[in-house]
């Protein structure tokens, strides 16, 4: 018997080398600080709370909500990961502005890991004692459920400045954007579910594409070593172009060496 | 030795996601089985939360029922509605009696499908407010989406064309997101792994 399963060698040693990079990348960013170009979404974060402090009109935040529960098991876990580190980027500089800050989610066994990342947020900003768990709002994991109640939220709380970012359901998405667009929000968008994303580039004011997602936590940290991981995500996709250019040339001369590797 | 208070979580994160991760790709039978343990205790924990979530839905909205908030007798009326589909519930034979299936069919599945609704008229009010040809690439966005139309309506004979989009244009751009999404996760993996995502619960 093999000790790998079958049909699953390639994606090992894709993995495995695309890890090597982030490894190597991370350490030599230690000494040598990558580049990496800024994003215009990460970047008006201040500006997108900055307008609803000014107002006196609260921040809603929510890490998506695709239905279901249990997502921090699956393919997802990824987004709503990436998805946390710019609720606690977004829920730290409210504190700062102190600007009402609403959090609303659908999965219920991320109720705790988000009260303790916002309460991390403003115990960073020096303002533990505005922390209360009134926050963090679950509704249900049930889509169109959790899309009533933050409608209801959107117009009832008059918000201001309205981010989503991560797993939606591409429903959703559109409603939910749609309905914070028609109460006059400042918008912050992203997801990296491509049939989702065209909803948020076209209402948002601001918004996070595919990879911008999972590089998010990454680039507000400003660690060089979590720098470093993004410049080897960046070698890891010349070496995927490179496949897909020897790919298209083998298939099309007949040489089917590049299928037969990804096969193995 | 002695460990941090935070490096516990770390080694636990380190040691359980590479296990789940060895589970997937090696044919060795402990691995596998410790592999199944991990994400039964995740499922275990997920499954919990729901009562958890649902204990943290009475308190918030009793919270605003009591504070005599404008909307209270929304927030009361959520309240009954959700006491009564517990007990409903619980009825025998649970999760699949008559009053359960009375309620999901004519109650639950009526208002789903008028909010579903609402994304039809979300889109239509999106397009209307921005679909404007104030720049060169915003003109381009404009004609591919007409186009994109004249195909799903099959109007003027334009369907080629649109399809062509479909195919060619819409689709490579799609798989290029979703591969760039799976290497950004590989890497977000190793940050997660290692500990360096410091976004999520741990003290900076």
């Amino acid at each position: 018997m093999s000790l790998i399963v079958e049909g699953k060698l390639a994606q090992l040693l894709l993995l495995l080398t695309f890890s090597a990079l982030s490894f190597y990348f991370m350490n030599r960013a230690k000494t040598k600080p990558p580049y990496i170009r800024s994003i215009a979404a990460l970047e008006a974060i201040p500006e997108v709370v900055g307008r609803a402090a000014e107002m006196n009109r609260p921040v809603l935040f929510t890490p998506g909500a695709k239905e279901g529960w249990g997502l921090m098991l699956g393919k997802y876990a990824g987004q709503i990961i990436s998805a946390f580190s710019v609720m606690g980027y977004v829920a730290e500089v409210a504190a700062r502005m102190e600007a009402p800050l609403i959090i609303t989610t659908a999965w219920p066994e991320t109720q705790t890991i988000i009260a303790d990342v916002v309460r991390n947020a403003y115990r960073r900003a020096g303002k533990e004692e505005a922390y209360s768990s009134d926050i963090i709002r679950y509704w249900s994991p049930l889509e169109y459920a959790y899309v009533a109640g933050t409608i209801g939220i959107l117009k009832k709380e008059n918000v201001a400045s309205f981010i989503q970012i991560g797993p939606p359901s591409s429903g959703n998405m559109l409603i939910l954007h749609e309905t914070a667009a028609q109460c006059g929000c400042m918008q912050i968008g992203g997801t990296a579910r491509g049939d989702a994303l065209p909803f948020p580039a076209l209402i948002c004011d601001y918004v996070l594409m595919g990879e911008e997602c999972m590089t998010a936590g990454a680039m507000l940290s400003g660690d060089n070593s979590q720098l470093g991981t993004i410049q080897g995500s960046d070698f890891a996709r010349y070496i995927m172009l490179a496949l897909l250019v020897l790919g298209f040339f083998t298939v099309n001369l007949g040489i089917p060496w590049i299928i037969d590797f990804l096969k193995m | 030795m002695s460990l941090k208070r935070a490096e516990i979580p770390m080694i636990i994160t380190l040691v359980v996601g590479l296990t789940i991760l060895a589970g997937n790709f090696f044919s060795i039978n402990l691995i596998k089985d410790a592999s199944s343990m991990f994400i039964g205790w995740g499922s275990s924990l997920a499954a919990f939360s729901i009562f958890y979530g649902t204990f943290s839905l009475f308190i918030f909205f009793f919270k605003q029922v009591n504070a005599k908030v404008p909307d209270r007798m929304l927030y009361a009326w959520t309240l009954v509605v959700l006491v009564i589909t517990i007990i409903v519930g619980l009825i025998p034979p649970m999760g699949s009696n008559e009053w359960l299936n009375w309620v999901l069919f004519y109650v639950r599945a009526p208002i789903r499908s008028t909010l579903g609704g609402l994304a039809g008229l979300s889109i239509m009010s999106a397009v209307y407010r921005s679909m404007r040809a104030k720049s060169f690439e915003a003109s381009i966005f404009m004609l591919g989406c007409i186009l994109m139309i004249f195909r799903n309506a099959q109007l003027f004979g334009l369907e080629p064309i649109g399809e062509w989009i479909y195919n060619n244009v819409m689709v490579s751009g799609t798989r290029a997101i979703i591969i760039g999404s799976g290497i950004g996760t590989i890497a977000l993996g190793v940050r997660t792994l290692l500990g360096t995502e410091r976004g999520v619960g741990l003290k900076s």
